[in-house]
């Protein structure tokens, strides 16, 4: 009986939530972490790497992602490796090029300023 | 028994089942066929300041589940703040045109918070939250697509057991973990409401073309290849629990839904029509409860954020 119920439970759920295409994981909730204490950056620097090493398994990385966690690079400074992610996510979506390549210039700049 | 009922009930309201009526006309919509939505930052018209921020957190999820490539809200955020759009209004008064060039945005969609608006009691909490989507055309600024909704939301009105103490007692738990944690239940409201305007077939967004894809391929083949993968995750997903702390689930309902799903990992075969998110969960027991529920429920979780947050 216990089991019926909690098959019956399964069907209900997944008949009503489908299941998503992507691995978003954590994503909003280390956004919205990240909103309440935004001095807490290389915390959701560290939850985006973490959906995307999670999602990269899966092989259904979420657009936006990687652009996401490059743009956190970028505010920490990091402009080389702010331009790789900005790259995979061009790659990734081609919908990101205009946006990604004036990122990838902004990185470039930046680089250049400070070396 | 009753608790599975009032599990039930919950559940019923967590997935957001709603009539519909009558469908929408597409025609221009179809016609512009964006590929990729820009989610500009949100205008607030409540009285709560971290309205916006909170809800844009909500939204890239479903409208990208929904098929169309969805510019990064954050970076979006920044890079509008860089080109001197601090605020969401003097955003929404820009020109469509030229927010869309900016980054190369098939369409952006305006969302307005029209309530965002708790009401406490000793024994019930409402919760309401209203919203206003637009979609416009990058290329022509011309309207694709809008909706409005307000959702409301009273936490405790499923518990009636028979038991009036027990009864009380859950009521003021739940309007208690309300009060306590009352960004959860907005998140939580907000993604009801966005993917019940964005999911619904005829109402909301048609299915754009990374689900029309996806879709395409499942139908191609159904058989489960993701076995081996999701072992690998889980070994990911351990290591990550070092960096990111998860509290206990709170509220007693919750804690409920929880335990639920997780007893039902002997029932694989019997329900056949499970979708792989819950395959992956059933082969994963080790994994940390919390982070497996977030993938297609996430109150719990985000429950469990709001006490962090708290704490």
């Amino acid at each position: 009986m216990k089991k019926l119920l909690v098959a019956l439970l399964v069907v209900f759920v997944c008949g009503c939530a489908p299941k998503t295409m992507y691995t978003w994981d954590r994503y909003d909730k280390s956004l919205y972490k990240y909103y309440k204490n935004p001095t807490e950056l290389e915390d959701f620097r560290l939850n985006l790497v973490y959906v995307i090493e999670k999602a990269e398994k899966r092989g259904n990385i979420p657009p936006g992602i990687y652009a996401e966690y490059g743009y956190v690079l970028f505010e920490q400074k990091q402009y080389q490796e702010s331009i790789v992610y900005f790259e995979k996510e061009k790659a990734a979506w081609p919908e990101s090029v205009v946006i990604m390549n004036k990122m990838i210039d902004n990185s470039k700049k930046a680089m250049a300023a400070t070396s | 028994m009753k608790r599975f009922f009032s599990a039930l009930i919950i559940l019923f309201f967590v997935s957001g089942c709603v009539t519909v009526p009558a469908p929408k006309d597409y025609t221009q919509f179809n016609a512009s066929n964006p590929k990729s939505i820009l989610v500009v930052p949100v205008v607030n018209e409540s009285m709560d300041l971290m309205a916006p921020n909170l809800f844009l957190t909500t939204i890239s999820k479903p409208v990208a589940e929904q098929g169309y490539y969805v510019f990064p809200v954050h970076l979006v955020k920044r890079v509008l703040e860089d080109e001197g759009l601090y605020d969401a209004n003097l955003v929404h008064n820009a020109q469509t045109t030229r927010l869309a060039a900016l980054f190369g945005a098939d369409a952006v969609l305006y969302i307005t918070i029209k309530k965002w608006e708790a009401r406490y009691a000793v024994l019930s909490t409402t919760i309401v939250v209203g919203l206003d989507y637009v979609i416009k055309d990058g290329r022509t600024g011309n309207t694709l697509w809008k909706e409005s909704k307000t959702m409301t939301y009273s936490p405790n009105g499923g518990s009636n057991s028979g038991n009036p103490l027990a009864d009380l007692v859950a009521e003021l738990v739940v309007a208690a973990c309300t009060k306590a944690f009352p960004d959860a239940n907005y998140i939580q409201m907000a993604q009801q409401t966005n993917n019940g305007v964005i999911a619904t077939a005829g109402q909301g967004l048609p299915p754009g073309k990374y689900l029309i894809r996806y879709q395409q391929k499942k139908a191609g083949m159904k058989i489960d290849t993701t076995a081996p993968e999701e072992k690998t995750a889980t070994a990911s997903e351990e290591k990550a629990t070092e960096t990111v702390k998860e509290e206990p689930v709170i509220a007693e309902t919750q804690a409920e839904i929880v335990k639920k799903e997780t007893e039902s990992v002997p029932v694989k075969e019997t329900a056949s029509a499970v979708s792989e998110s819950v395959e992956t969960e059933v082969a994963e027991p080790t994994a940390v409860e919390t982070e497996n529920v977030s993938e297609k429920k996430s109150d719990p979780v985000e429950k469990d954020v709001a006490a962090e947050e708290s704490n």
